[in-house]
């Protein structure tokens, strides 16, 4: 038996696409191009390690060989990607995953030593979901709105709301029925996913951030392998995983997006350039701060721009 | 290795290390190990679950619950709440045959409504009514099985953490499984009671009849309990009206317990050490139990012994309800061994598909499948409520608490009965509701 | 608190009952602060949620304390749990078997707790060696020095089950069982 097994590990359900539509022609490929000498095997839904926070970890320990990251469940571990949170940067899905990708090709993102990167990605851009009448940016003074990290926090409070933070994804939609938060910040495809479209009303479309992922692989594991299995692993890495994964959120974002339209119960706002402006000029102190309070934050913020400017339509692969 | 065979050589071993006294969570990690070892070859790799696995436990704010409802649960006992409570119950059941076990079932009801872990309910309802009961002659078997089934209602009724893990999973809505699970619930503290009834007039020296309390000690029964209302109250009221989430109700219901306890008169240093003492054990003994099931569920998930179950079943060709009735089994077994955690989250990837391949709704499906697990969780060899209650009370034998169990079982068949030929029972609310599943 | 009824004669329980005794005095004031501990955060929890539902104004990133507070208290109760031995174990086959069969299979049954809580302590201070540089979520503090804490402090449990091991050494050897449990908590 000289075939490698290779456990791939995530803890999204079995009906999200990013399993559907990544993991599982991931492993499919692998074992169809190594003509079986990758055995590759998807444990989906966190049936190998359930907890998101984890997901690093067991991949670095080798308990899976392939992993699903959410880095901003490891905060202070990949210490350049907040970038990536910071509002008005980016504005689609596509655009922040492949620069995601490229930024990190360029060296230029820390804490990614440990593991072999296979692909990044991001999420769908956030946008603020809430569960009263939104008229214009002055009715979200003195409303409770979820923040997850510290940059969601200071976007929040530049907007003039009080911050709640302690309230897991998963027990979002909850809080906001009950209504012990008035408003998140989430992807379409989240609203979703965790049931929150339902108990909100009003969605004010702006991008306030990605959160970025990743698909990485055991180091080790990758480096054991023959040169050729390698460029099987290698052709189906880098962009491949970003285009891909970009495009699933994408269609779950749009999908996610069209139901609240059609249920007749949900607002979605688009805003008009002056009011785009009220938000820019709310939140450019912090991507400022940002830029000014980080290590390397003007290098940084220029070749995102520059990457961005590079970026090619849609279909070129994947 | 044919995988049916490992799982079945490591549950083997398992069960041969608690025989010999090894602690049951202890035994669960052990066993999870040396399998996971010896499937893949990686001595350090396997060690390396049970780091994930301890400082996954350590730092998830969703078991962070655990320690701050035992709290709670604690203090009230400690100021006196619970003999308020059981002197109401004597006071308006009291003179019915297996009135204090009625009330038990009624307090575990309404404890669950603000708790989300049957094992927690056990812990608290042990402290809480065992005593009671005991101290007023009721035979240790209905007083320990109402209990360990009472105590079953923490995770049926919601709010529930397995029903919101569940939902996470299966891309369903949490307010759908909550609405779901009310009937059920409701069913299920009916049938408890009805098995009760049924029990004391089989064995009337089960539960000794007191006399019948004149109206007017009812009322003062009644306004002496008025802390146990306003606790319930301000917990389920902050939970539903938005003040607080759930984890935030435990904290804010343990804080609310202590103020109760400092200004009464169950105050003094004896107690307080006993509460802390109490709620550290516990604590400590459901961690390890839960580390150790979910570090053994690595093991069963790379022996592919849960996707192996599953093709068998669906080779065998066999109408909808029959695989329903296999599955019934399975799960009973899963819960049995593992915690409802781990048993569900081996299983769901495989087992969730088969289910709505055969066209069953999956927020049904989610229900019938807590309420398996959680009977495998009274049903021996292991039942973890089970062994929670004899843990605190080392002197109630394990084999007298299984034996009470009996009655309580068979209304959770019939109820399971009722829910797999009635799945209305289970949808009728959330389409009233205007929730729906999603496919 | 009270020391157990037959400490002042030795010849009633095994050697090393006095050792014993004192371990299970130091983990149990270390539980009662771990809780003491907790209890003091499910008031700063309360009081966060009074604020944030009267006046909007929460305690910012309070959220990230509790989850290094819960972390160390929860890894405080360890010690005693093991010292009381309060862990579920089941005690039916040494029942059967008689007093003498009983203390060889608690001898066995803890042995395997022992090296269980070992390797835990183990990899948890593994962990701490993952953590270089995590922070907390919102507020972005440090959470490295937590699970150091966390880690000496199941190197603690492992210790004192050490001990528990020793004295059911002795018991099993000299035939003089230990004094129940309750007698060791002074009820
Ligand atoms: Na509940
Ligand atoms: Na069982």
């Amino acid at each position: 038996a000289d075939s490698t097994t290779l456990r791939i590990g995530h803890f999204l359900p079995v009906q999200s696409l990013t399993h559907s539509n990544l993991f599982v022609p991931l492993a499919e490929g692998l074992t169809a191009e190594s003509g079986g000498r990758l055995e590759a095997k998807v444990y989906p839904g966190g049936s190998l390690g359930r907890n998101p926070a984890a997901q690093l970890q067991l991949v670095l320990d080798g308990v899976v060989d392939l992993a699903f990251l959410v880095q901003s469940y490891t905060p202070g571990q990949f210490p350049d990607n907040s970038l990536m949170e910071l509002p008005l940067v980016m504005s689609g899905t596509r655009e922040a995953a492949l620069v995601h990708q490229r930024l990190f090709e360029r060296g230029l993102l820390r804490g990614y030593d440990g593991v072999k990167v296979l692909g990044l990605g991001t999420t769908s851009a956030y946008g603020l979901h809430l569960n009263f009448p939104y008229a214009s940016i002055d009715d979200l003074k003195g409303r409770k709105i979820r923040a997850a990290t510290g940059i969601q926090s200071e976007i929040i409070e530049a907007l003039g709301a009080t911050p709640v933070g302690g309230i897991p994804v998963t027990q979002t939609a909850e809080a906001l029925s009950r209504g012990v938060i008035d408003g998140t910040l989430l992807g379409w495809e989240s609203m979703a996913t965790f049931r929150v479209t339902p108990v909100t009303t009003h969605h004010v479309e702006i991008p306030l951030g990605f959160t970025p992922l990743m698909v990485a692989m055991n180091r080790a594991k990758y480096d054991a392998l023959p040169d050729d299995l390698k460029a099987i692993v290698d052709s189906y890495s880098g962009e491949w995983i970003a285009e891909r994964m970009s495009a699933n959120y994408e269609i779950q974002g749009e999908k996610a997006r069209k139901e609240a339209i059609d249920s007749g119960k949900n607002n979605v706002i688009t805003l008009s350039d002056a009011e785009r402006a009220q938000y820019r000029a709310a939140l450019q102190p912090i991507i400022d701060k940002w830029v000014a309070g980080h290590p390397n934050g003007a290098a940084l913020m220029q070749a995102l721009d520059e990457e961005k400017a590079r970026i090619e339509p849609a279909g070129r692969k994947g | 290795m044919d995988p049916l065979l490992v799982v079945g050589l490591g549950l083997a071993g398992m069960f041969l290390l608690i025989a010999l006294h090894v602690p049951v969570g202890v035994a669960m990690g052990a066993t999870g190990l040396v399998c996971f070892w010896l499937l893949d070859g990686d001595f350090n790799l396997a060690f390396s679950i049970l780091k994930t696995e301890t400082q996954g436990a350590l730092s998830s704010l969703e078991l962070a619950v655990i320690p701050l409802f035992l709290l709670m649960g604690g203090f009230a006992t400690a100021a006196g709440m619970s003999t308020d409570l059981y002197r109401l119950a004597q006071s308006w059941l009291g003179h019915l045959r297996g009135g204090l076990a009625l009330a038990t079932i009624g307090a575990c009801a309404g404890f669950g409504a603000v708790c989300g872990s049957s094992i927690a309910t056990t812990a608290t309802m042990t402290k809480v009514a065992l005593p009671e009961m005991r101290a007023r002659g009721y035979a240790a078997r209905l007083a320990a099985g109402a209990i360990a089934g009472g105590g079953s209602l923490g995770m049926l009724i919601p709010p529930s953490i397995l029903m919101v893990l569940y939902a996470i999973l299966t891309e369903q809505s949490v307010l759908s499984m909550f609405a779901g699970a009310v009937v059920p619930g409701v069913l299920a503290v009916l049938l408890y009671m009805a098995a009760i009834a049924v029990h004391v007039r089989l064995f009337p020296a089960a539960a000794p009849r007191s006399e019948r309390q004149p109206w007017r000690d009812r009322l003062q029964a009644s306004a002496r309990s008025w802390r146990v209302v306003a606790l319930a109250f301000v917990v389920s009221a902050g939970i539903y009206g938005g003040a607080f989430t759930v984890s935030e109700a435990a904290a804010v219901g343990g804080a609310l317990a202590f103020l109760f306890y400092l200004v009464g008169r169950g105050r003094s240093r004896a107690s307080l050490l006993e509460v802390l003492g109490d709620t550290a054990g516990t604590t400590a003994m459901l961690f390890v139990v839960i580390i150790g099931a979910s570090t053994m569920s690595y093991f069963v998930t790379i022996s592919g012994a849960p996707g192996a179950i599953v093709d068998w079943i669906r080779d065998l060709g066999l109408p909808p309800l029959g695989v329903i009735a296999i599955l019934a089994v399975m799960f009973v077994f899963l819960g049995s061994v593992f915690d409802t955690t781990a048993g569900m989250v081996i299983t769901l990837p495989f087992v969730y598909p088969l289910i709505l391949e055969l066209g069953y709704d999956p927020i049904w499906w989610g229900l019938v499948m807590i309420v398996l697990i959680e009977v495998g969780m009274i049903t021996p060899p292991i039942g973890l409520n089970v062994f929670v209650l004899h843990g605190m009370a080392p002197d109630l034998p394990l084999g007298e608490i299984f034996r009470g169990i009996v009655p309580f079982l068979i209304a959770d068949i019939l109820r399971l009965v009722l829910l797999i030929l009635f799945p209305q029972l289970v949808l009728w609310l959330p389409g009233l509701l205007g929730l729906g599943s999603y496919y | 608190m009270t020391p157990p009824r037959n400490a002042d004669s030795p010849a009633a329980g095994p050697p090393g009952l006095r050792l014993y005794t004192a371990t299970v005095t130091a983990a149990r004031l270390l539980s009662w602060l771990a809780v003491l501990v907790l209890l003091a955060a499910s008031l700063a929890i309360s009081l966060d949620v009074t604020l944030r539902y009267l006046f909007a104004s929460p305690i910012h990133g309070l959220e990230d304390i509790v989850a290094l507070i819960v972390t160390i208290a929860v890894a405080a109760c360890f010690p005693a749990a093991f010292a009381l031995r309060t862990n579920i174990t089941v005690r039916m086959l040494g029942k059967a078997l008689g007093p003498a069969a009983a203390m060889r299979l608690e001898l066995f049954g803890q042995t395997v707790g022992f090296v269980f809580i070992l390797l835990v302590a183990w990899q948890l201070v593994v962990h701490v060696g993952d953590m270089a540089g995590r922070v907390t979520f919102i507020l972005g503090l440090p959470v490295q020095w937590a699970w150091q804490v966390a880690a000496g402090l199941a190197i603690i449990a492992a210790a004192v089950q050490a001990v528990v091991v020793f004295v059911h050494l002795t018991a099993a050897v000299t035939g003089r069982p230990l004094p129940a449990a309750a007698a060791l908590h002074g009820e």
